[in-house]
């Protein structure tokens, strides 16, 4: 099922910083997981994913280090720090919130 | 379209150059990342680099996104308050000059400003990893110019000397030549940092050699001038970019052996250097130990919270400009002098906490580097100047408030280095700086 982008705007970062929470990843990797573990509903755009990963890193929420994959190829690694958890953390509740708040008015009923 | 025009059309968005490279790289190993997954379900190869870049989207986008999220950053305020306290010790330096003989307040300390900043606009856009690209040349270059033109300044001296009749110009170049050892050791901390950061990855053996040379050619040129505070001020600049070495993991050493091997020989070298001078002050007959804090703190006891006090001293007039905030303090008050404290301090400190915001080590290290030399300078001339220290037989100053074209120039470039690093905070990769050390494999 395609899904509207404005949907996903705004919470891209979150569910990057989700899975650098889990273990460092590169690019590719990042894209291919999301991909796989959402059965293909979040097919993310490298040119996307870059400039996102790259802010992340301005602010401060993900480091990166460069180191050579076993076939050779050159990858540039990124891990979360403590900023991007605590920031990570602070998202997941505003989503909560957010996706709670919105199911209740799908689900209907009445007002009290 | 081919891989090599994606990136081109990529990069040709993003305008810090200095990121081109790294993103290069990084765009073309997502892509053969991808080709490769296509080729593994079966598409054919030769069709596999351009199917994976489909999938990458469209360049201008990606582009204008990675521009954005680039973009260097101005340390603006850092630039700013570097301006207004050059400034502010000049028209201090003005205003105190009727009173006080020593400040030489006048159209000098004006003339002096634009070169400061100038100093400061033309370092800013220079790249700071310069530093780290020659690093040994150019720290042994710079060590040698300063003790070229230490011995050409106390040659032309002792010239003089001989004549007859020259005892102001003696003066001029006796302070030149200590002037030289002094902005010289300052301006000497981000070759130190070069230095230092091509040793990476050195054992026990490196990390000695590179204490060595950071320590002794600098205490030689001090020594020679002579200049107490360039000594011991040089002395603390090495320990510091060493200590910031050890402490990010530069030498393969155990970090308390280095930190013993530092430490250890520089708290005899301050005995030493305290002793030297307490047996100096004790050989003074009129004077004695601790003359010179004597009379400061009888200045500093004298004054009011607002306006003249009690300034019968003669000291005053007879210090150097090492005693600038003692004066303010003596004129103008003891809030005037609080004031004048906390402008002197607030701008090494801002720079000490931005320094930690810096990502690259061998950045981090260089903006550290000058945030410790203006706060030493700082702590220097604050103590100084209450009583607490010595100034005088030495060369202290109040970082960009003393007067002269030396400090305006020497504060200038070293703001202009720290910007430059700030402003390539997020920018700067550490394999631009790399020295071909090969990276870690990943499993």
């Amino acid at each position: 099922m395609k899904i509207d982008k404005s949907l996903m705007a705004g919470s891209t970062g979150m569910l990057i910083l989700q899975l650098l929470e889990e273990k460092e990843m590169y690019g590719y990797e990042m894209i291919d997981t999301l991909e796989k573990r959402s059965d293909s509903t979040f097919s993310l755009k490298a040119g996307t994913l870059y400039p996102l990963l790259h802010s992340l890193e301005k602010a401060g929420y993900v480091s990166s280090r460069e180191a050579e994959s076993e076939n050779g190829r050159m990858r540039k690694y990124y891990a979360i720090t403590d900023e991007g958890a605590g920031f990570l953390a602070e998202k997941r509740n505003e989503w909560n919130v957010f996706s709670g708040a919105v199911n209740k008015v799908l689900e209907g009923g009445s007002c009290v | 379209m081919k891989k090599e025009e994606y990136i081109k059309a990529v990069l040709e968005q993003v305008r810090c150059s200095a990121v081109h490279e790294p993103l290069k790289k990084e765009l073309e190993a997502h892509i053969d990342d991808q080709a490769e997954a296509f080729i593994a379900v079966g598409l054919p190869e030769e069709n596999a680099e351009e199917e994976a870049v489909k999938t990458m989207g469209d360049p201008i986008e990606t582009g204008v996104g990675l521009d954005a999220a680039h973009r260097p950053r101005v340390p603006g305020t850092v630039f700013a308050a570097a301006a207004v306290l050059m400034l502010l010790g000049a028209v201090m330096r003005y205003m105190l000059a009727p009173y006080f003989e020593f400040v030489e307040g006048g159209i000098g300390d004006i003339a002096a400003l634009p070169l400061g900043i100038g100093a400061a606009v033309l370092f800013y856009f220079l790249d700071y990893t310069a530093f780290a690209r020659f690093p040994k040349t150019a720290y042994v270059a710079f060590v040698i110019l300063m003790g070229v033109g230490m011995f050409g300044v106390i040659n032309i001296t002792d010239i003089l000397n001989r004549g007859d009749g020259t005892v102001i110009q003696i003066t001029g170049l006796r302070e030149t030549a200590r002037q030289i050892a002094f902005y010289g050791s300052m301006l000497l901390v981000p070759f130190m940092c070069g230095f230092a950061f091509s040793m990476r990855g050195k054992g026990f053996g490196g990390f000695v050699l590179t204490c060595l040379a950071l320590v002794v050619p600098p205490a030689f040129i001090a020594l020679y001038a002579p200049c107490v505070s360039a000594l011991v001020l040089s002395g603390i600049y090495a320990l510091a970019v060493m200590t910031i070495a050890v402490k990010n993991g530069f030498f393969k050493v155990r970090k308390r052996a280095a930190h013993l091997f530092m430490y250890i020989p520089a708290l005899l070298a301050a005995a030493g250097v305290t002793a030297l001078k307490i047996w100096r002050d004790s050989r003074n007959e009129h004077m004695g130990v601790g003359w010179e804090q004597d009379y400061v703190r009888g200045i500093i006891s004298g004054a009011k919270l607002f306006g003249r006090g009690n300034v019968e001293s003669e000291f005053l007039t007879n210090a150097n400009d090492a005693h600038l905030l003692t004066a303010v303090i003596a004129q103008c008050g003891l809030a005037a002098g609080a004031l004048t404290a906390l402008a002197v301090t607030a701008l090494p400190i801002a720079m000490l906490i931005m320094s930690g915001r810096v990502q690259n080590s061998f950045g981090r290290l260089t903006a550290f580097s000058i945030g410790i030399v203006f706060m030493l300078q700082a702590v220097w001339f604050l103590s100084a100047n209450i009583g607490v220290t010595t100034a005088l037989e030495s060369y202290v100053t109040a970082p960009f408030m003393s007067g002269g074209g030396f400090n305006a120039i020497a504060c200038g470039i070293l703001v202009g280095i720290f910007a430059s690093v700030y402003r390539r905070k997020d920018l700067m990769p550490e394999r631009k700086l790399d020295t071909g050390r090969p990276a870690k494999k990943v499993t």
